[in-house]
């Protein structure tokens, strides 16, 4: 499979986001940012949702996971979102770093990336500049 | 940076209900030693942990400030958010101390957040606040909430200036949440 570069995974993310496709969602992004996203994105759900609530506190156990991963997937599914991306800019970081910007909607945001296994992924916590001599 | 790390606002939002009590305990998070190194450094895994800490902090801020706005006679958002930015200076303040280039981020919209993580969570908090004064001031008890328990593992392993401010933080936060919930047995 070829390596995709950030400003394509960009696009991948948000529409298996929104489409409620999260085994694509946790294929762009590095396991804590995923399970980070899962946590944000569930917050709507988990207010309303007392089991949900609870499930989410324990996504780190595999079947749980999954419950969580279901019942969310249809709530974003269910939102018929399909924000319109356009990629402005992709900028080194420091040495296997990245940061996206993009319009979503035409509101502007930014996505980090490092590298895992030679391959790009959404990193929320690879937005600090770092020199290339670091 | 390793998963059993992660301790940030967005996981615990889900360590604690609104008006729940934290669930820390039960926590794989809740585990690790809680040592503050005096040694003045900080590992690269915790520049970047503290770039995403400041960025966050502005989240709390921000729905404070929008719900403040919404409910204009609740005095508690107003005094709050005051704070709040006190919050987000002392994290900026650590970013400078420590050569964290912050200049990506732009304080000064409030409700804009470029990292669509954090402006999901935004919207969210607003969206609930926005149902009831209640709900405004619930959402605000489970910001203090997470906020403490954020504290307290951000500090893990820091040296003891970057203890020290958390520490103070936590103060004004556990503060915070007692006005929260003298307002919500008013309301």
């Amino acid at each position: 499979m070829p390596t995709r570069e950030p400003q394509e995974i960009v696009a991948a993310y948000y529409q298996a986001l929104y489409s409620g496709n999260l085994a694509e969602v946790k294929k762009c992004m590095m396991q804590e940012s995923y399970f980070m996203t899962i946590e944000s994105f569930g917050l709507r759900l988990a207010l309303k949702d007392p089991l949900f609530k609870s499930q989410l506190k324990e996504i780190e156990n595999p079947e749980t996971l999954k419950a969580v991963e279901k019942k969310l997937s249809g709530e974003l599914a269910s939102r018929r979102k399909n924000p319109r991306i356009e990629i402005t800019s992709a900028d080194s970081n420091g040495p296997g770093r990245q940061t996206v910007r993009f319009k979503e909607d035409g509101r502007e945001k930014v996505l980090y990336f490092s590298k895992e296994d030679e391959g790009w992924k959404i990193n929320y916590y690879a937005g600090r500049k770092v020199s290339d001599t670091e | 940076m390793e998963v059993n790390n992660r301790r940030n606002f967005l996981s615990k939002v889900m360590m604690t209900g609104i008006g729940g009590a934290a669930l820390l305990s039960t926590s794989v998070y809740a585990k690790g030693p809680r040592n503050g190194s005096s040694t003045q450094t900080l590992t690269e895994a915790q520049k970047d942990k503290l770039f995403f800490i400041y960025q966050e902090e502005k989240v709390a801020r921000d729905v404070y400030i929008t719900l403040g706005n919404i409910y204009t006679d609740e005095n508690t958002f107003a005094s709050i958010q005051i704070s709040e930015q006190r919050h987000m200076d002392a994290a900026r303040g650590l970013c400078e101390k420590y050569g964290v280039d912050i200049s990506g981020v732009d304080e000064s919209q409030v409700g804009e957040f470029v990292l669509p993580v954090l402006q999901e969570l935004y919207d969210t908090c607003v969206a609930t606040g926005e149902e009831s004064r209640l709900d405004a001031l619930k959402i605000g008890e489970l910001i203090e909430l997470t906020d403490i328990d954020d504290l307290e593992e951000a500090a893990k392993g820091m040296p003891s200036d970057v203890v020290n401010v958390f520490d103070n933080l936590k103060e004004g936060s556990y503060n915070h949440l007692d006005a929260f919930r003298t307002a919500i047995s008013r309301a």
